[in-house]
């Protein structure tokens, strides 16, 4: 996980997340409850590579992609990109290294705009070019995701969701980023139309050398798509390593439940699987211990609700959970 | 409990500082008026620098602004609105004085406004895409675009000139002698058992009743319409036309109480538009209420007298907004955020 | 108020389109249309200027005198059509002040929020306390009758309420994915304001500019029928009003008119802000 890595690496470390609690506190000079939307997280993504993040809604995936960007400010860690923390970093710089796709595209594209002036505004924004080379560019980058000239003067509510959202890929490229972040971009699509998006992405991917962070609750896309994937479940990474082991042999009882509970490709038609039991606890005061003890079928003990297991290495993963605290030395136990 | 202790003191709080500074403002306002009081107060003629330089003193506008400003709302505190630049009495009472005329008018005006939109609402509500319903909506927005004093003016012309049915303006004819007991005219001549000055104030009162409940009661009407016909389609109305019971039934059980709820908040805020249309109301029928006494006090640049007025309204309009936003948060349980 | 949003293309045909199925608010256009019209070729339309002398006062209408003749020989009719023009003027100039100053701070609260909000809207609750007319005369008085300083009392008191729609309209924007995209981009706060909100919040200000424009006419005619607005002999309706009150048991028709005209144009105002805000909000549709 160091970024030894020669390759430009976008990074969190450390990164927690948290809101103030809507409409909580009972007087004015009480405390807020908290909502912990991200937790110490710490991953590293370098250029090139496709990066999964999974998670049930609300477990604080799309809130770590807006970390990323620096468009919420993290309550503790930072964010790097090229080992530069972007807290510092001038807007601009950092809007040209890493960008962003929205999951709803019924509603990241500006209704009174022009399809060619959304696309363009990048630029212009940037300062980028005369309006001639902008023009031309706002055209080539349109072509790259198959729309054309005949669309430059259109309004988004011409469109359908999945033109849609390749305009709003067009948005994200123009500034040619190092790294994409994609918040669930095809989940409001048709799934016809979303292997037909996501083909596109795979194939920006390659050419535009991306490091790219993909974010979904579907895990049959995850694993097509992703080399990596990490798993979140109430803001923290309970399991993270390559995409294809994890899902041969799933560690976390969390993940293995998430694995089971999606409908597998190839069994169209069946019934969805039995989703997992329980509900989700409060992110604003989690369960004490394992935040999934609550939920979890292999509990071990009351080590489980007592103590956050810690991210360990695990048959080339990192994994967090009790069950892989190393060697049976539950003797070297309580500090 | 605690968010309604808390909904509680924040707006107690808003409330205090709404009026704080309110003072402020007015306070800031009258010493912009152009014009000198004094020299409004005794004429330009025959009067020496000195004689007004000893009259400002007494009168302690010689000294910095904002020590006038935090002797003014110090003593306001106390209750005590200075005197009138004009004669001299002290302020509050006479404002309490016009005040307690305003709110019997203010007070009918609602209750006339308030039953008339809401009669009007309901059956609109329920004749929908009626004749009725057409016409009393465009009566209305007609309402709600009339011009207060001008339909002070027609009714005058109507009413007092033309048929000679009530007169023309004022609290009572000449030769009514009213004894005060509490202050509020019409409550007085009732005590005292006047039975001809309650009528000759009621007959007094009728024009300018009319005139400052036209525009609540449009508004009124088409709340109560709107939020009607937001209940009415809701289910329970339709099981309770299942269970058999008449329409009006279910109208008058459920819907009202229902669709009531907005409509009393309207009525509740509409305080401001009631003082507010007093003002224009009062100055068409020459109504002895606060707003004509704070017309003429601005008239006069008598600055106790219009501060005193302003804050008064203030208050009162504060106070009124408080108490129905919290009975209405009590109420409705949605909007306790 | 949800955010009204306008028929996206933004096409004046499509909008006209859409309003004409709604006959009352083409009632309203059409009144004032030719409102505007009459106030800009006013001085061809009326038959005298507005401070000529004619044969007799206080003579009754006629057909040489639509409107009669007032208590110094003036023709109402011209004076009335004349004041047409000051009148419209008016509504436009106060409108345009709060329109400019309430926006500005609601979509500043709005997009802001924290105590940029907190110190907005404070100070909006301030000036809401007071009734409208109330505050209207306060700062007429301050400032010294006149027709001007009418303008910018009536404008002043309206910003708190174009501030809240405006403010109510950008916080439902705010929240768009559209909006942190454009932040994503690096777009500027300024920027985004200008190119993302203020489009798009185009819908429930134009309603309530619309209903406004009527407000602000009729509160200039209390203003002036109190003394405090334009002073006689300008031929605004309200100050036309004020002087046709001493002669109302002989004379009632000088005030007929001026009042007449002062409600059919605040409801013509009043009927198309209504049809406009039904167009934007279907919800409201009934
Ligand atoms: N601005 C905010 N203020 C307060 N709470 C917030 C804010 N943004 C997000 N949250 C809360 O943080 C938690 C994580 O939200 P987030 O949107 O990151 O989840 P998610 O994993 O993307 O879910 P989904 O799959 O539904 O998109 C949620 O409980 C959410 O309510
Ligand atoms: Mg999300």
């Amino acid at each position: 996980m160091s970024a030894a890595t020669s390759r430009p690496t976008v990074e969190a470390r450390n990164l927690s997340v948290r809101f103030r609690a809507r409409g909580e506190a009972a007087w004015p000079w009480s405390k807020a409850g908290e909502v912990k939307a991200v937790e110490n997280v710490s991953i590293a993504v370098p250029r090139g590579e496709m990066f999964g993040v999974a998670g049930e809604s609300g477990c604080g995936k799309s809130t770590l992609a807006r970390a990323l960007l620096n468009l919420v400010a993290p309550s503790a860690g930072e964010v790097r990109i090229d080992g530069r923390a972007v807290a510092g970093m001038p807007a601009l710089e950092l809007r040209s290294s890493i960008q962003m796709v929205f999951q709803d595209p019924y509603n990241s594209l500006n209704p009174r705009r022009r399809v060619g002036d959304i696309v363009a505004e990048s630029l212009v924004v940037h300062g980028r070019f005369d309006d001639r080379e902008r023009a031309h560019r706002t055209l080539t980058m349109l072509e790259k995701v198959g729309l054309g000239a005949q669309h430059l003067e259109r309004f988004p509510h011409e469109f359908s969701g999945g033109q849609r959202q390749r305009i709003a890929i067009a948005r994200a490229l123009i500034l040619e980023p190092q790294f994409l972040v994609l918040d669930e971009p095809t989940s409001a699509l048709d799934v016809s139309v979303q292997a037909m998006v996501l083909e596109l992405i795979r194939q920006l991917r390659r050419d535009l050398d991306l490091g790219c962070i993909f974010i979904s609750h579907d895990l049959n896309l995850l694993g097509f798509l992703t080399d990596r994937l990490a798993v979140m479940y109430l803001g923290r990474i309970v399991e993270m390593g390559p995409t294809k082991e994890i899902f041969a042999a799933p560690a976390h009882p969390y993940t293995v439940e998430l694995i089971a509970a999606t409908p597998s490709p190839y069994e169209e038609g069946r019934e969805p699987r039995q989703p997992i039991e329980g509900e989700i606890p409060s992110n604003v005061n989690p369960p004490p211990g394992c935040p999934f003890h609550t939920r979890c079928r292999k509990r071990i003990g009351p080590i489980c609700d007592s103590r956050l297991p810690e991210l360990r290495w695990h048959e080339g993963r990192a994994v967090r959970c009790h069950l892989y605290d190393g060697p049976p030395a539950e003797s070297g136990g309580a500090p | 409990m605690r968010r309604v202790l808390r909904t509680l003191w924040i707006r107690l709080f808003n409330s205090a500082l709404v009026i704080a500074v309110l003072s402020v403002v007015v306070f800031g306002f009258m010493r912009m008026i152009p014009g000198d009081p004094i020299l409004a107060l005794m004429g330009t003629e025959g009067i020496t620098d000195a004689k007004l330089a000893e009259v400002k003193k007494e009168l302690g506008l010689d000294r910095p602004l904002y020590v006038q400003y935090l002797s003014w709302a110090w003593h306001v505190l106390q209750g005590d609105f200075g005197r009138s630049i004009q004669n001299n009495e002290p302020v509050l009472p006479m404002l309490l004085e016009r005040l307690k005329v305003t709110a019997e008018l203010a007070v009918a005006a609602t209750i006339l406004g308030s039953s008339l939109g809401i009669l009007i609402g309901v059956v609109s509500a329920v004749r929908r895409n009626t004749i009725f319903d057409s016409a009393s909506m465009i009566g209305a927005l007609s309402g709600v675009s009339m011009p207060v004093f001008w339909l002070g003016i027609i009714l005058i012309v109507g009413f007092s000139v033309k048929l000679d049915i009530f007169p023309t303006g004022g609290l009572v004819s000449h030769n009514t002698r009213l004894v005060a007991v509490t202050g509020f005219p019409l409550l007085d001549s009732l005590i005292t058992g006047q039975r001809a000055a309650t009528v000759d104030i009621l007959k007094h009162m009728v024009l300018p009743t009319v005139t400052l409940a036209f525009a609540p009661a449009a508004l009124v009407a088409r709340t109560t319409r709107a939020s009607v016909l937001e209940v009415i389609n809701e289910d329970y109305v339709n099981a309770g036309l299942a269970r058999g019971l008449s329409f009006a039934g279910v109208v008058a059980r459920h819907v009202m109480r229902n669709a009531l709820i907005p409509v009393v908040t309207i009525i509740g805020l509409e305080i401001g538009v009631y003082l507010g249309g007093s003002i224009v109301t009062e100055s068409v029928f020459s109504y002895p209420g606060l707003g004509r006494y704070m017309m003429q006090g601005i008239m006069a640049n008598d600055y106790p007298v219009v501060q005193g007025a302003i804050i008064l309204y203030a208050a009162i309009i504060v106070v009124v907004n408080l108490v129905v936003d919290l009975s209405y948060s009590a109420i409705d349980p949605r909007v306790r955020s | 108020m949800s955010a009204a949003t306008l028929p996206p293309a933004g096409s004046v045909l499509g909008a006209l389109k859409l309003l004409a199925e709604r006959p009352s608010a083409m009632f309203g256009l059409a009144v004032i249309a030719s409102l505007v019209v009459v106030a800009l070729l006013a001085p061809w339309i009326a038959p005298y200027a507005a401070d000529d002398f004619t044969e007799g006062v206080l003579e009754p209408p006629s057909w040489a005198h639509l409107f009669g003749i007032d208590q110094i020989g003036r023709d109402l009719f011209s004076r009335v059509i004349l004041g047409t023009r000051i009148s419209l003027r008016i509504g436009l100039l106060a409108v345009g002040i709060s329109l400019a100053f309430g926006v500005t701070l609601g979509v500043l609260a709005g997009y802001f929020g924290g105590w940029v909000d907190a110190a907005i809207m404070r100070v909006m609750d301030v000036v809401m306390a007071l009734p409208y007319v109330l505050l209207a005369v306060l700062i007429a008085t301050a400032l010294g009758p006149s027709l001007e300083n009418g303008i910018i009392a009536i404008g002043i008191v309206r910003i708190p309420r174009f501030a809240r729609v405006a403010r109510a309209a950008t916080l439902a924007t705010v929240e768009l994915p559209y909006v942190e995209a454009a932040r994503c981009i690096g777009a500027s706060h300024p920027r985004i304001i200008a190119k993302e909100i203020l489009p798009n919040i185009l819908g429930p200000l134009i309603v309530y500019g619309t209903l406004s424009l009527g407000d602000a006419i009729l509160a200039a005619a209390v203003l002036s029928f109190l003394g405090l607005g334009a002073q006689p002999p300008t031929p605004e309706w309200g100050a036309l009003l004020y002087e046709a009150q001493k002669y109302l048991t002989t004379a009632a028709y000088l005030s007929l008119f001026p009042g007449l005209f002062v409600f059919v144009t605040v409801l013509s105002f009043n009927l198309l802000g209504d049809g406009l805000r039904d167009m934007l909000d279907p919800k409201s549709r009934r």
